[in-house]
């Protein structure tokens, strides 16, 4: 008797981890199948490469935002940064007659400044990170405006091209992108400033008594974050052969989200670029692009996403207790 | 003897308490001066400004801006209670819209006035309530809960309107709540008597105290038997219960509700009133009343910068670096 007692709170606590660590996998995979069973036209190889094709730009963001959410941080400035560094470049490229390449130097350059801002705010001026990038949110996306003069910035012929060559059925898009998404995966797990980000998040103080640079970490955090989130804008830019007004606008909260269904915990130190960061997008896009093919009208797109949102971060706050005891 | 040293022991405490008593008051003024330098700072600005843009200090344009300001100072006013239980709430521009839509929506078919008023509160308070539930109950991160809301409460609104305004409000509703008393709008008038309660209470009531000693140290508030989480819930609810009065003024000045209501710039204004106001996003510090003189402020920001003919754009970018210099004031403060 006693030894049943004492097994069952084992094994439900084991069945609880289970399904914390590996939930957003079977959902992701039930989402799937039922999303596959209920349409003729969501599984076909076209629409799946399509699909990943189309968010190559947010995954590149995302696992740039997900380096910050793994210090503690966050940073919701990244969909001004890719907004205003992609209409900085395009501006210079179509108004003034910059070339090409030169252009999207200038983008990262951008992009790299914006993330040092954010990251000079947050780690010098010692500002909360979340209020420090809300401001920046809107500076940024005030000066993009400022300086499209709130028109759209129609791509030329070349260049809109290139956001779609492919080699076989694959978009050259999506290999850049799952090289960017490796490279970070690498920085993450294989080197020591990827450990120190662990550090920084889990325990800051702690990390700090043990030699962790920890502002220098946080700061070097942001830039990447900027770096990448102007990359994907890069992307997006070519994708959809125009820099408009609306790009950009709410991507941080979907970045976010993705992260957190990803399993990066937002209380920091926690989670992994891949499996992780590409989970967690191809999840949404999955039930994105679910949701058109169901029919569904498009302005319940963003009530549905919430409600994931909701759900994600409270499996996470229910990771975090059980870790935490 | 024992007398003697008991009493020189009383002497003794007496004046170290004293003593203490003495450096607690001067921290507390050197705090309060600090904490309003962006206040005084901005009234200074706005003065100056005030002096060199014509048909500013007209008596019609200052009822102008205090009628405009009068939603966002209760939104202010609730954000305000988050904030120093040491939270945040980035869903009350998105809430308000949504309670103002459903509330114009059931008036529109011809509703009563008084209980369209009460759906409009009853759905905000709701959405509170929910944020507040998962925050102190589920232990949910503040901003993650309040922008998973955000983005329901936004979803709702334009799912349920299809990013189309809805009219048809009732005269009765429209002209109860824009009436003037003498030459003063009803809003200012209630936006003036809801902050001196507020503040009130928040002082004297035992709430509004426990408040306090929640967002200042809530471990010991906690272990000095404070209901913590009854507190940090009760500041979500309050947040929302504000979302839905400012619904109700929104609504009426607007003649309409839409979902862009409780667009993103929206929040921005919200947090800002807040932050220039002098309440700490750290927790603890700051009243409704500073609030809502912010919220006044960022008012006053867009209405000269509308004057001066800035593009709207521009005012984004100047609202983005005030908060966060004011903050950057904050933090510094903090470090000492």
């Amino acid at each position: 008797m006693k030894v049943i007692r004492r097994n069952r709170p084992q094994m439900s606590v084991s069945l609880r981890n289970f399904l914390l660590s590996y939930g957003f996998v079977l959902v992701v995979v039930l989402v799937f199948i039922g999303f596959s069973l209920s349409t003729s036209s969501f599984l076909t190889l076209g629409n799946i490469i399509d699909m990943v094709h189309a968010v190559v730009p947010m995954l590149i963001l995302a696992s740039g935002l997900a380096l910050v959410v793994m210090t503690g941080n966050i940073d919701i400035s990244v969909g001004s940064v890719t907004f205003v560094t992609a209409a900085l470049g395009s501006v210079l490229m179509v108004r003034h007659g910059l070339p090409p390449a030169v252009a999207i130097l200038v983008i990262i350059a951008a992009g790299a400044s914006c993330g040092a801002l954010n990251g000079f705010i947050v780690t010098t001026l010692k500002v909360n990170s979340f209020i420090a990038t809300l401001g920046t949110l809107f500076v940024l996306r005030g000066i993009a405006l400022l300086i499209t003069k709130a028109r759209v910035i129609s791509m030329p012929e070349t260049l809109r091209e290139l956001g779609h060559i492919r080699i076989g059925p694959l978009f050259v898009d999506i290999l850049i992108g799952l090289g960017f998404v490796f490279f970070v995966h690498l920085l993450h797990a294989r080197t020591s400033f990827g450990r120190h980000l662990v550090a920084t998040g889990g325990e800051a103080e702690a990390a700090k008594r043990m030699g962790v640079r920890v502002s220098q970490v946080t700061f070097l955090a942001f830039l990447l974050s900027g770096l990448f989130a102007s990359i994907g804008g890069i992307f997006s830019m070519l994708q959809l052969g125009a820099v408009t007004l609306h790009m950009g606008r709410g991507i941080e909260f979907t970045g976010i989200a993705a992260i957190v269904i990803g399993g990066i915990s937002l209380f920091g130190g926690r989670g992994s670029i891949i499996p992780g960061v590409l989970l967690g997008v191809i999840t949404l896009a999955i039930i994105e692009t679910g949701l058109i093919h169901l029919g569904a009208s498009p302005y319940a797109y963003s009530f549905v996403r919430g409600g994931i949102i909701f759900i994600a971060m409270y499996a996470d706050s229910l990771k975090s207790r059980v870790y935490q005891g | 003897m024992k007398q003697f040293s008991r009493s020189s022991l009383k002497k003794k405490t007496k004046s170290v308490v004293q003593e203490q008593k003495q450096l607690l008051i001067r921290r507390l003024r050197s705090e309060r001066i600090i904490r309003y330098i962006p206040l005084i700072l901005f009234a200074i600005v706005i003065t100056i400004i005030g002096l060199v843009v014509p048909h500013f200090l007209t008596i019609r344009n200052s009822i102008n801006i205090l009628r405009q300001a009068s939603a966002l100072g209760l939104m202010a006013i609730g954000i305000t209670a988050v904030l120093i239980g040491g939270g945040i709430d980035l869903s009350i521009p998105p809430l308000m819209a949504l309670g103002g839509i459903v509330g114009t929506m059931y008036m529109r078919g011809g509703g009563n006035p008084i209980l369209g008023g009460l759906i409009m509160i009853a759905v905000c308070t709701l959405g509170g309530m929910i944020n507040g539930y998962a925050v102190a109950y589920l232990k949910m991160i503040p901003f993650v809960v309040t922008l998973s809301m955000m983005y329901i409460a936004m979803g709702a609104s334009v799912w349920l309107t299809r990013e189309v305004s809805v009219a048809g409000l009732p005269p009765a509703f429209i002209d109860t709540v824009m009436a003037n008393i003498w030459i003063i709008p009803v809003p200012v008038i209630f936006l003036f008597i809801v902050t001196a309660v507020v503040t009130f209470l928040m002082r004297n009531n035992l709430y509004g105290r426990w408040l306090y000693a929640v967002g200042s140290n809530p471990g010991t508030a906690r272990s000095l038997g404070v209901p913590k989480d009854r507190i940090i819930f009760g500041t979500y609810v309050f947040s929302g219960f504000f979302a839905g009065l400012a619904a109700i003024i929104t609504t009426a000045r607007l003649v309409s509700a839409s979902s862009r209501m409780g667009a993103e710039g929206v929040v921005l204004n919200v947090i800002a009133s807040a932050v220039v106001g002098g309440v700490s996003i750290y927790g603890g510090i700051g009243s409704p009343l500073g609030a809502v003189i912010g919220a006044v402020l960022i008012t006053l920001i867009g209405n000269i910068m509308n004057l001066m003919h800035v593009t709207y754009y521009m005012t984004l970018v100047v609202k983005g670096c005030v908060i966060v210099t004011v903050i950057t004031l904050d933090s510094l403060y903090r470090r000492r």
